[in-house]
């Protein structure tokens, strides 16, 4: 009898009978060994700004390589790509690129780093962590875009490579991330502290869904959870939901819930909390948390003005962390 | 005052409409890539696994 495998990339831990798949649907179990289908097969691929990630605190205004492959180890019910999430890589219109191209073509159209996005790369672990070696070898800037649902020896595996993360952040409550994402809240909050523990530097993201996540109770819990455990200078990015994948009866997250959620985050002393997708918001600016001075102005994607010199307020001489250069 | 400081905010919007759209502009070079899809899946040995026939009992 063939062996069965046990996936444990993720806190799934798929136990896979021959020819079987895993939740994400893109690690397989052939003659007793366990593939990925999806190494050096993105089904997306673009240049965005770096701002798009988000990333606020990471090389402002410039180009990031960003790239996906089929699959996800998450159902979260909002997802705003699951045209390609929720497919096996079958179902996926995919290109060869394989890591060295994929750094080729980052240094071809001038980006800084290389963002692992878009789907959620824990399904695409053996891929990423190539293509993150040689980038590094390379001086690109590697971004770990994801809900960060993986277990500790892969991460710990990766985060040498690794200088940024972007993690969803999706609620704070176990109810919320079973019903919501089919997932667990636990192992992410571990995986968001091994990583900030680690040296990568983090920035999270907190999709507000209206009638779901969006109790003053669930927001001030978050931010003081990052407060605890992270400290004050993790920037918090609260974005709205826009109508999407199954749940489309809901409304989009209202402007004032959104600005009430960055209020929260300062009344708790947090000290880098944006407001996303609301273009013009003053909540997608970056302030000093000494003087209150604008350091970083912006609207959508783009910078209009930038006062942070040598990772300095250039107003009263504040650090303000982040990969600036 | 008032007048100017529309006129800046105009300005700052054209601005930044301006610069997205570049960003449009330069992703289309990536189109190139795109010249051969394929569905066919790459098969790699994937690493974080355990096998039924190495696990005690
Ligand atoms: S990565 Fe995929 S196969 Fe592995 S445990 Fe997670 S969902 Fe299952
Ligand atoms: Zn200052």
């Amino acid at each position: 009898m063939l062996p069965i495998v046990e996936c444990r990339l993720c806190h799934h831990r798929c136990r896979l009978d021959e020819g079987e798949r895993g939740q994400c649907r893109v690690r397989i179990n052939l003659d007793g060994k366990l593939y990925s289908l999806v190494y050096g097969k993105p089904c997306s691929v673009h240049i965005d700004p770096i701002e798009k990630k988000p990333l606020y605190h990471v090389l402002p205004a410039s180009a990031s390589f960003s790239l996906a492959t089929a699959g996800c180890n998450l159902r979260c019910k909002f997802c705003q790509n699951w045209q390609i999430s929720q497919s096996p890589p079958e179902e996926t219109e995919n290109i060869e690129l394989p890591p060295e191209s994929v750094v080729q073509e980052a240094l071809r159209n001038h980006c800084r780093s290389i963002a692992y996005t878009y789907s959620d790369p824990v399904i695409f672990y053996e891929y990423m962590l190539d293509t993150a070696k040689l980038a590094k070898q390379n001086g690109l800037i590697n971004i770990f875009r994801t809900a960060a649902f993986i277990e500790e020896e892969p991460l710990l595996e990766l985060c040498p490579f690794i200088q940024t993360a972007s993690v969803d952040l999706k609620g704070i409550t176990e109810e919320y991330y079973e019903k919501m994402c089919a997932a667990k809240l636990e192992p992410v909050l571990q995986a968001v502290k091994i990583m900030h523990r680690q040296g990568v530097w983090v920035e999270l993201t907190n999709l507000v869904v209206p009638t779901w996540n969006d109790k003053e109770k669930d927001i001030r819990d978050l931010c003081l959870w990052i407060k605890e455990n992270l400290g004050p200078d993790v920037p918090l990015h609260f974005s709205r939901f826009w109508p999407m994948h199954q749940l489309k009866s809901l409304p989009p997250t209202p402007e004032k819930t959104l600005t009430r959620a960055r209020e929260i985050g300062l009344e708790e002393g947090l000290h880098y909390v944006y407001v996303g997708n609301i273009p013009e918001h003053e909540g997608n600016n970056t302030y000093c948390p000494k003087d209150g001075k604008l350091l970083i102005r912006r609207i959508g994607y783009s910078i209009l003005e930038n006062n942070i010199i040598d990772g300095q307020c250039k107003f009263c001489g504040t650090h303000i962390p982040g990969l600036w250069a | 005052m008032n007048d100017r400081n529309l006129s800046r905010r105009r300005l700052l919007k054209f601005l930044a409409v301006f610069f997205t759209g570049l960003f449009a502009i330069r992703w289309q070079e990536i189109i190139r890539i795109f010249s051969q899809k394929n569905t066919r899946p790459n098969l790699k040995e994937a690493k974080h696994y355990s096998r039924s026939d190495d696990m005690a009992g």
